[in-house]
């Protein structure tokens, strides 16, 4: 039978589809982000539809309240067999006025929240010799990018940590799924100016994590898999001409 | 008055000697770090030489305190032509009890410290339209390997960071330079015994990094054959490459027979 799943960065976009589809296909799920509003009125949706749903208000950079989240969560639904660590934040930055705070808050919640969410949930699933960690990385972490370096790197770190821990978890019953997106049509990408060939709809990328945590979970999933083509092609291309096209590329539309 | 390199690391290991190595050069060398008398032992051997040496004690962990540092330093040395942001912790992530504190230590020292360290000198540099960045990231972040996930993690930030601020900077004067060595005989490799395969010794390796950095290039991979070997691994799928690691990766001792 399928069992809790507690996905982060809920209340919109991917993380809010991710709830949907596993709803609709028998999980439990447990949603965490920080508008409450919005948590709530998917869970109650959701709960209408039929399915078991409940929330919790957390900041996935702040330790004590996702341990809090994380708790409550259980209490509700019962134990997590599922974490989806999806809660991110992306901002473009120029050098001539890059403001660190703002990378290192891209870190925090993108790098440090992710783990965290593990975190809470992995002596559990160690325990029980059984569980799933799922990260949504992105495509991003393939190649740093013009204007959006500190978001290539917080991808980057995430992919690695996460790539790194299936290693060590793999003979102890936890298989851990790390998903690399490329366009997906969010908040997160709505103000985007320039072209963003192959976009998918959050609703078509949830349905592909879903089977892929229905099988078991585990590996690498990159979508669509051209991105991890050509980004792995672009390193034939030579940096300097790669790199001026890119930023040509990021600027499109933009008004400067 | 030579101008001014700023080292953020400067007390020990790789760090200690790129002070030695950029004041040969005719840099006028700022050294951060957080044991102040380790990093008065290093300015006073750049000054033995003929140098000019300056330092400031701050913990990268803090952005306030490296920033102070960085003002203070360029008060006395001048506007930071080069920036080589090397101070770096190693710790081993133990998967099966991950522990935050530890996540947190080695990603705000290793990545955050980095980026705060280059936050510090990026807007002053692009607009003077001239100056060299470079972080000493590791081989270790090209490819996932187990029991470092933190480590690896950092590292793998660091040099996608360096990437993309690159892909910025290039054409604008400022060049962005990533450091990415193998092992290191260095208080950071705790070993006893065998050392790894093809350790270089810090004096050799700072030489090696100035001249990438100071050339302007956009890496160094080194020694090559470990750089061959991580770039190999990287193209291997993880399903493919995981047994093998495994097998490479240090083990508990095995249980007695029977
Ligand atoms: N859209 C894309 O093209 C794309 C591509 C590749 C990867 N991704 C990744 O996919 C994930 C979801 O992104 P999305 O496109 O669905 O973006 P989104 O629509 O902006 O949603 C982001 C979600 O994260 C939550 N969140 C942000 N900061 C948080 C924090 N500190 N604590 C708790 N929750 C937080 C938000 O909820 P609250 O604001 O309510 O807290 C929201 O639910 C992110 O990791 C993103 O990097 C997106
Ligand atoms: N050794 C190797 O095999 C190897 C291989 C690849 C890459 N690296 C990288 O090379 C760099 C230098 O390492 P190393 O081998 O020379 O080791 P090391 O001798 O331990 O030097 C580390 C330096 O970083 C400084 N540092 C650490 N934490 C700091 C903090 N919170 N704030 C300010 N400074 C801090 C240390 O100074 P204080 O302790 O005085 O603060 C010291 O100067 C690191 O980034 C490391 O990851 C090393």
């Amino acid at each position: 039978m399928p069992g809790h799943v507690i996905i982060t960065g809920a209340s919109v976009g991917i993380g809010a589809a991710l709830a949907r589809s596993l709803a609709s296909a028998g999980y439990s799920v447990g949603l965490i982000a920080r508008r409450q509003a919005l948590l709530e009125a998917l869970a109650s949706d959701l709960t209408r539809g039929g399915a078991k749903a409940a929330w919790a208000v957390a900041d996935v950079a702040d330790e004590a309240s996702m341990r809090a989240a994380f708790e409550s969560l259980e209490a509700e639904l019962g134990p997590c067999e599922v974490m989806i660590a999806n809660a991110g934040v992306l901002a473009f930055q120029r050098p001539e006025s890059f403001d660190p705070q703002v990378a290192v808050n891209i870190l925090r919640v993108n790098v440090e929240g992710a783990i965290t969410a593990a975190a809470v949930a992995l002596p559990g699933m160690l325990a029980r010799r059984r569980g799933q960690l799922v990260v949504i990385s992105s495509a991003a972490a393939l190649r740093g990018l013009p204007g959006s370096y500190a978001y290539s790197a917080s991808k980057s770190a995430v992919s690695s940590f996460f790539r790194s821990l299936a290693f060590d978890l793999a003979d102890k019953g936890v298989a851990v799924t790390v998903v690399q997106p490329g366009f997906v049509a969010t908040d997160m990408t709505a103000s985007n100016t320039f072209p963003m060939p192959g976009t998918w709809q959050a609703s078509e990328l949830a349905d592909v994590i879903v089977a892929r945590v229905q099988r078991g979970g585990g590996g690498v999933l990159t979508t669509p898999w051209f991105m991890s083509f050509a980004l792995g092609l672009s390193r034939l291309i030579p940096a300097f001409l790669f790199d001026r096209a890119a930023r040509w590329y990021f600027r499109l539309g933009e008004k400067s | 008055m030579g101008q001014h390199a700023l080292i953020v690391g400067a007390s020990s290991g790789i760090g200690a000697a790129l002070a030695r190595e950029m004041a040969f050069e005719g840099y006028d060398v700022g050294l951060i770090a957080r044991r102040t008398d380790r990093l008065a032992e290093v300015a006073e051997r750049v000054r033995a030489r003929g140098g000019v040496a300056a330092y400031r004690a701050a913990d990268v962990n803090d952005p306030e305190q490296l920033q102070a540092a960085i003002t203070a330093l360029e008060e006395v040395l001048g506007p930071v032509e080069v920036l080589i942001a090397n101070a770096g912790i190693g710790e081993n992530t133990d998967a099966a009890n991950l522990d935050l504190a530890h996540v947190r230590r080695v990603l705000r020292t290793n990545l955050e410290g980095v980026v705060l360290a280059i936050g510090a000198v990026l807007p002053a540099m692009t607009r003077r339209g001239h100056g060299r960045i470079a972080a000493v990231s590791s081989i270790a972040g090209m490819r996932p390997i187990p029991q470092i996930a933190a480590y690896g993690a950092s590292k793998a930030g660091v040099s996608a960071f360096l990437e993309g601020l690159r892909a910025d900077l290039r054409g604008t004067g400022v060049t962005v330079t990533d450091l990415c060595p193998g092992y290191v005989r260095t208080d950071m490799l705790k070993v006893e015994g065998a050392l790894p395969p093809f350790t270089m010794e810090a004096d050799d390796t700072a030489r090696r990094m100035v001249r990438a950095l100071l050339a302007g290039r956009d890496s160094l991979v080194f020694p090559w054959p470990l750089a061959l070997a991580s770039r190999l691994a990287a193209l291997l799928p993880d399903a493919l490459l995981g047994p093998v690691l495994r097998r490479l990766a240090p083990k508990p001792p095995p249980a007695l027979p029977g």
